[in-house]
């Protein structure tokens, strides 16, 4: 399996892009580098495979790490909310399905679904 | 929601803005806002929110467009004098984002039709320039409980004001009843520098994208006022009024009155 083309075409424009504390450019290689060669379950989750673990739960290490310094309500509920935000932001850039879970350690995670997702291109609403 | 390539490109710089993001963007495509005038500040309120790939927009004006207009009303332009301001702005803006959908009304807003005009959208701006229409755009606003982003501009001044009904003051509380005519004079009687339109206007439109995302603190209670002479901002609060006749829980006005919108014109 192959990184998506989209993603691979657009690589020049992410260079030095960030959302957050997320570098697009970072998170490219990362996802070729999962589609080539992840092949240890250690990594894998249900379909899914961990890109990178930030080795914390704890909501305010979270907000430091991925620099959410605008979130205001600093809650578990609050940071989640966020990060599934980030998580649908930086999606759409990739043109893949990333979400944000508990690694098997218990610590936050960036997670890559390794089911094809559709690429067909929507007309906004 | 899947974003184009051509999308991905054009809200670029809003899908990795804190804040706004691809949910932002999502609820800005889906988004209804209503432009009460084609003028300076619906010239300007409308490129930005146009822009910004705000899905549908309704523009409301009767007049059509004049060579004096075009110092201050960027959307039209020597090829639309004599055009309905609805097509001349529509054409302009569907040209900028084919994304958005804008809707153009030729008509002028009176207490008859408002509240059908208002009815298909999410929020109001108010662009028009006159007192009339801008207390019954309010007072309609209230009634339907639409949220308003109001503007007004005159000479080198201008300011906006944020209305959300049931959570702060509406333009009644700050002045209760439409001033008589003649006393403010219009800007074809004062004039006004065309500048302060996109100052005003772009600040409506930023008040019109925060309450779209949810983000940020909008100006409810509040009304911000700009003196291009001295260069100065002030936010003045503005406490909502227990007596107002329209916001307040014991107003009495229950139902659109009669307006007077046919004295003053643009």
């Amino acid at each position: 399996m192959i990184a998506s083309a989209d993603f691979l075409i657009r690589g020049d424009k992410m260079e030095g892009l960030k959302i957050y504390g997320l570098c697009l450019e970072r998170l490219r290689h990362q996802i070729e580098i999962a589609k080539y060669g992840c092949h240890d379950n250690r990594y894998q989750l249900e379909g899914w495979v961990l890109l990178e673990s930030y080795q914390t739960n704890k909501e305010e290490e979270i907000i430091d790490i991925l620099d959410l310094y605008d979130i205001e309500d600093r809650t578990c509920t609050g940071v989640k909310d966020r990060l599934d935000d980030l998580a649908l932001t930086v999606s759409v850039f990739a043109r893949e399905t990333l979400r944000f879970d508990l690694t098997h350690d218990g610590n936050l995670g960036l997670y890559l679904s390794l089911t094809p997702i559709k690429s067909s291109i929507l007309e906004a609403a | 929601m899947d974003f184009s390539e051509e999308q991905l490109d054009r809200y670029s710089r809003h899908l990795i803005l804190p804040g706004i993001g691809a949910r932002g963007q999502e609820k800005l495509l889906r988004a209804r806002v209503v432009i009460i005038g084609a003028g300076g500040l619906g010239c300007a309120v409308g490129y930005y929110l146009a822009a910004a790939g705000v899905g549908t927009i309704g523009l409301v004006d009767n007049d059509t467009v004049e060579t004096s207009n075009l110092q201050r009303q960027i959307a039209h332009s020597m090829k639309t004098v004599g055009m309905p301001k609805v097509d001349s702005a529509k054409s302009t803006f569907e040209a900028l984002n084919p994304d958005v959908v804008i809707v153009g009304i030729r008509e002028r807003v009176t207490q008859d039709n408002i509240q059908e005009l208002l009815s298909d959208y999410d929020i109001v701006v108010d662009g028009s320039d006159n007192f009339p229409t801008r207390y019954l755009v309010n007072d309609a606003c209230v009634l339907m409980k639409k949220a308003l982003v109001s503007g007004a501009i005159l000479g080198f001044e201008g300011q906006v004001t944020t209305i959300v009904p049931g959570e702060g003051h509406c333009y009644r509380c700050l002045f209760e009843e439409v001033p008589p005519q003649g006393i403010v004079p219009s800007c074809s009687q004062a004039g006004v520098i065309g500048a302060i339109t996109g100052v005003i206007g772009s600040l409506q439109a930023v008040e019109v994208i925060k309450l779209i995302v949810g983000k940020g603190k909008v100006l409810k209670n509040s009304l911000l006022t700009y003196d291009a002479l001295t260069t100065t901002f002030r936010r003045l609060t503005i406490p909502t009024n227990p007596d107002c006749p329209v916001c307040n829980k014991h107003s009495y006005i229950k139902e659109l009155g009669v307006y007077d919108t046919q004295y003053c014109r643009a």
